[in-house]
């Protein structure tokens, strides 16, 4: 554990929202009711890929309730993302247009009132037949995006540049799991030689896996409130996981200036990553309300979340890997395909994350990594926790189960020899462990301390006796896996007000998305400024009140917004220490501030919080924004400066600005998993008996939520691995479990037989806020990998391809694959 | 949370449903408009429907008999509310009522998000008539909260970090109290059993089980 003695951080705190979430009180999108609020609904489009001849909204236009009607011929078009609304609807059920009505009752009637003549297009919906030549192509310009992958940092975002071309796989043969003798690819990674790390190997290993896509589902469905005023002005009251990349985003898509648009959202239903910035159902709402001035509301289905939603990525990945006799990985080669759906290119990004994960967790000697992504007829699959690591966590434990076979060492050995260990205590950019094309040094990295820990945690030792017994019908087998995510970005502001009245006010830009990070950066905020906990207060929830952030996704919130408040913290503390010397004398440095208050190292003399916020309104100038000094003037975001309205001259008022100076490398949380799982091998139901997934995420900086994270990520993993799916009829393309019970997100019955055990390192990153990290993600792909090893580790069989169901375990057991 | 003083108004006028996705339903909708335009006035009569309630709270009124009012007995307070003969409880807490803390996941008895009680039963309020509720005792979220003073479930909720998106957390206080008012000392496997029909896509299990477990050591 870290050195340093915190006050707030790594202690349990009553969380600032914890309340409203208890009594009902807590409004989410679809809970603000308005006295002459229309409803929204949409026409659809009953094929997975078809072009829009004519629309005929005559008759509904008839209908009294009918307020409002926009087509796709009313919104702006977008290139590859999801348009409002498409004349070229590339997935089933996706919108072409949309009604404003009394209520859902006359929306859903006029909706049936409008007549679309369609034109129907070939479509596909596996993304290796997209490749095939011959095989019809998802978009009408195309079947791959190219361009730059944009990476984890643009997660909701898309690609970094936006590009489609065709590519088929003229030559190969496409008979096995995957293509032999493929075509092109659009993402090559290398370093070292690999064909030498190859004859380095003693032995070497290869398979393909598939690690299939699935709806990210969460509790709350996309339900969006808007009122376009007839002045130009804009609100909007949306379920997002942000704040600041949503609000630019939704100002973006209807054309109006952020500063026009103000956006509501105090809780969020779930995201895991599919809100994390604007999407469609924000804007078909808002232009409806743009024709008459009224509130319109649209409230989410939980069908629309199967096709309008989206989702993970598929990811076929075909992985070689040659290890030495002592089982460290000499040569890593992958190929694979990922998909993007119809209506992004982040399968780019779906790619470089996944190979970013497994380079992280598996430091190979020599890599080789291609990869191409396509388009389906199918939502979007971007972005979903962890999208492309938490796949690549999944598809390569197995194999890498089957290097440690070969090479006759224990699967947890080899994944520790080779996991991303820093050497010294201190950051060394050269010796530290590396990641990506590039080979940028992690800042920190102990995911071989995390599987020890895990390990300890469920005796390894004895899960590893077990292995392979059997108990009346069920086999017992132990599993381990890793997975790791880019967790800490700079280039982000902070917000800290000190009132008169002694609050310390952080006016941060995350959105409440249900981690409790937002929560987490007042409590680093507190810590910085060594004020008492009951004298903060962290405001969230609407955007003329919150500094510039990064989206709520890439577990990246405790970094990268708790460094900016830290740092505007630090701002507030030289502050106050100069206000001080100003009012008491001395000079600034003999100044502490500690425990609410100001005071002289050697005299102390003090002020209270309250004293110096009044100093500060009494000087102004710089001290309450009254005067902006050019750092903050050149850098930071105007919409932070437009956050500070309210409290500009009133309080002191002090900023914070993440710059390259703040980091030196790539920012990495490490989550390493050990399962136990029993197969009933006359049922083929898979149970989860144990598991221990510990993160490296840095400091803990609130226990709770870190559990909590750790949790909810192994327990999404866990039904990765085990049950959820999307299923495309390849015929239609319609969708075919659009409903829970056949999609299957784990229930409470489903995850584990004994609780969940969790932990962390806890060993500081030298540039994190405190020293801390991110943490969501990796548990989930650490869950899900070490669940298929542990399966595989059981009957003996690899698997290809997910949910690994009751009847894939049969087949297994009944073609005499398994070994039982 | 910041407050917003444009947000919402506690009485809007219109019935809602959802879940219109699929074509067998057409003709259930069409079938609806015609009541529902006459009800979207109906609620202007709130008022008097309750001020008749403070004076004879058990007999139906002339409001009831003339005017497709319901009367309903909502957190220990009688409610008059002009109801569809399809509404769905659900629809008419949040829509009618404004008691939003009951959600909708699903709108098809999957989720558990809409989990209120009606005379002590745990029921999914998507899939219930309100029709049925009459002369029933309905409970939500908002009515547990006594003097000021939270359920010991909301409180162990929030001492648990019960809740982390907490669009579920609802549904799960309401399948607990149903749970600890028949068996105020479950075991683990009791609270999972309980909980089972209400889904957290958070995965915040193990944080829900624990919220039960502790307040029933507090109750």
């Amino acid at each position: 554990m870290s050195n340093h003695d915190f006050q707030y951080v790594g202690q349990d705190f009553e969380v600032p929202d914890g309340r409203a979430k208890v009594t009902g009180e807590a409004k989410y999108a679809d809970d603000y009711l308005f006295d002459n609020a229309l409803q929204a609904k949409t026409v659809k489009s009953p094929y997975a890929h078809a072009r829009v001849r004519s629309i005929d909204t005559s008759a509904a236009e008839q209908l009294s309730s009918v307020k409002a009607i926009i087509t796709h011929e009313d919104v702006p078009d977008s290139p590859i993302g999801q348009p409002i609304l498409d004349g070229e609807p590339k997935t089933f059920g996706y919108p072409v247009a949309a009604v404003a009505a009394d209520d859902e009752y006359a929306a859903a009637a006029a909706v049936e009132a409008i007549d679309v003549e369609w034109e129907v297009l070939d479509h596909v919906v596996d993304p290796v037949e997209a490749l095939k030549p011959g095989a019809p192509n998802p978009r009408s310009n195309g079947n791959v995006p190219t361009g730059e992958a944009a990476g984890e940092s643009a997660e909701g975002q898309g690609g970094g540049t936006a590009a489609i071309d065709t590519v088929k796989w003229t030559d190969a043969d496409f008979s096995g799991r995957y293509p032999e003798n493929p075509g092109e690819y659009t993402l090559k990674w290398s370093w070292g030689d690999v064909s030498q790390g190859f004859d380095r190997a003693d032995h070497i290993v290869e398979d393909v896996v598939t690690a299939q896509p699935i709806p990210t589902n969460p509790m709350e469905p996309r339900s969006t409130g808007a009122h376009w005023q007839s002045n130009g002005k804009v609100k909007a009251w949306v379920s997002s996981q942000s704040m600041s990349l949503t609000h630019t985003g939704l100002a973006g898509m209807l054309g109006v200036s952020p500063q026009n648009l103000t956006l509501i959202n105090n809780f969020t239903g779930g995201g895991f990553g599919s809100k994390g910035t604007s999407y469609p159902q924000m804007g078909v709402p808002a232009y409806l309300s743009k024709q008459i001035n009224r509130p319109v509301k649209i409230r989410g289905t939980r069908k629309e979340e199967f096709h309008w939603g989206n989702g993970r990525s598929t990811l076929v990945s075909k992985i070689r890997i040659g290890v030495d006799d002592d089982g460290r990985i000499t040569a890593l080669d992958i190929e694979s395909i990922a998909d993007s759906g119809a209506y992004s290119n982040s399968a780019m990004s779906t790619l470089s994350s996944a190979y970013n994960c497994i380079l992280q967790c598996y430091q190979p000697e020599t890599a080789r990594l291609r990869g191409i992504g396509v388009f389906t007829n199918t939502p979007k699959r971007w972005p979903m926790r962890g999208p492309g690591q938490n796949q690549a966590g999944l598809v390569i434990s197995q194999v890498a189960d089957m290097a440690a076979e070969a090479a006759g060492v224990d699967p947890l050995d080899l994944k520790i020899t080779n996991a991303a260990q820093q050497e010294t205590d201190e950051f060394d950019p050269e010796t530290a462990p590396k990641t990506g094309n590039e080979r940028a040094p992690l800042t920190s990295a102990h995911l071989g301390t995390a599987y020890e820990q895990a390990a300890e945690a469920v005796n390894y030792d004895e899960l590893r006796q077990r292995s392979g017994t059997r108990e009346g019908s069920k086999v017992y087998g132990v599993g381990t896996a890793s997975a790791s995510h880019q967790s800490g970005y700079i280039g982000f502001d902070g917000l800290v007000a000190v009132h008169t009245d002694g609050t310390v006010e952080v006016r941060q830009g995350a959105g409440n998305l249900g981690t409790e990070s937002f929560a987490a950066v007042a409590r680093m905020v507190a810590e910085t400024l060594d004020v008492p906990w009951e004298q903060v207060e962290v405001s969230w929830g609407r955007s003329d009140k919150s500094s510039f952030t990064l989206g709520q996704f890439s577990s990246n919130t405790t970094f990268t917004e708790g460094l900016a408040n830290v740092k505007a913290a630090e701002t507030a503390a030289q502050y106050l220490r100069e206000l001080a010397a100003e009012e008491l004398g001395g000079t600034a440095e003999a100044y502490d501030v500690s425990g609410g208050m100001v005071s002289h190292g050697e005299s102390g003399e003090s002020l209270t919080l309250a004293e110096a916020a009044q100093v500060a309104v009494d000087t102004g100038g710089k001290y309450t924004a009254e005067e902006i000094p050019d750092f903050y003037q050149e850098n930071l975001v105007p919409l932070t400066i437009a956050a500070a309205q309210g409290v500009m001259g009133n309080s002191l008022v002090a900023f914070g600005k993440t710059t390259g100076e703040d980091l030196g490398g790539f920012v990495t949380s490490f989550a390493g998993a050990i399962a136990e799982v029993s197969v009933d091998v006359e049922t083929g139901k898979v149970r989860v008996e144990e598991m221990a997934n510990w993160n490296d995420s840095g400091t803990i900086v609130h226990p709770d939520s870190y559990h909590a994270q750790i949790e909810g990520g192994a327990i999404q993993g866990i039904g990765y691995a085990l049950s959820e799916h999307y299923l495309h009829d390849e015929d239609t393309g319609i969708p075919l479990n659009t409903d829970l019970y056949k999609n299957k997100p784990p229930s409470i019955q489903d995850y584990s037989e004994t609780p969940l055990q969790t932990g962390g390192v806890g060993e500081p990153d030298p540039f994190g806020p405190h020293g801390a990290k991110g943490v969501g993600e990796p548990p989930y792909g650490a869950a899900a990998g070490a669940v298929a090893s542990a399966v595989r580790d059981a009957i003996g069989v690899t698997f290809h391809e997910f949910p690994i169901s009751p009847s894939k375990v049969l087949e297994k057991i009944d073609s005499g694959e398994a070994d039982i | 949370m910041s407050s917003d003083g444009t947000e919402a108004d506690s009485e809007p006028p219109a019935p809602e449903d959802g879940g219109f996705d699929s074509p067998s339903r057409r003709e259930v909708i069409k079938g609806a408009i015609g009541g529902t335009l006459i009800a979207a006035n109906a609620y202007l009569f709130q008022n008097i429907g309750e001020a008749s309630a403070d004076t004879d709270p058990e007999a139906p009124g002339v409001r009831e008999r003339v005017s497709n009012q319901l009367k309903l007995d909502v957190n220990g307070r009688t409610r008059f509310v002009s109801v569809e003969d399809q509404e769905r409880l659900a629809e008419t807490l949040r829509y009618k009522l404004g008691l939003t803390g009951t959600k909708f996941g699903c709108d098809r008895a999957m989720c558990g998000a809409c989990t209120v009680q009606v005379d002590g039963e745990p029921i999914y309020s998507c899939s219930y008539f309100t029709r049925d509720a009459v002369g029933q005792e309905i409970t939500t979220v908002e009515g547990l909260e006594e003097n000021g003073e939270l359920h010991p479930l909301q409180e162990s909720f929030i001492e648990n970090l019960g809740g982390q998106c907490a669009y579920c957390t609802p549904g799960m206080i309401m399948s607990g109290k149903s749970l600890l008012e028949e068996n105020s000392d479950p075991s683990r496997e009791e609270v999972k059993e309980a909980l089972s029909g209400n889904l957290c896509r958070c995965g915040n299990y193990e944080r829900e089980i624990e919220s039960v477990l502790s307040a029933a050591e507090n109750l």
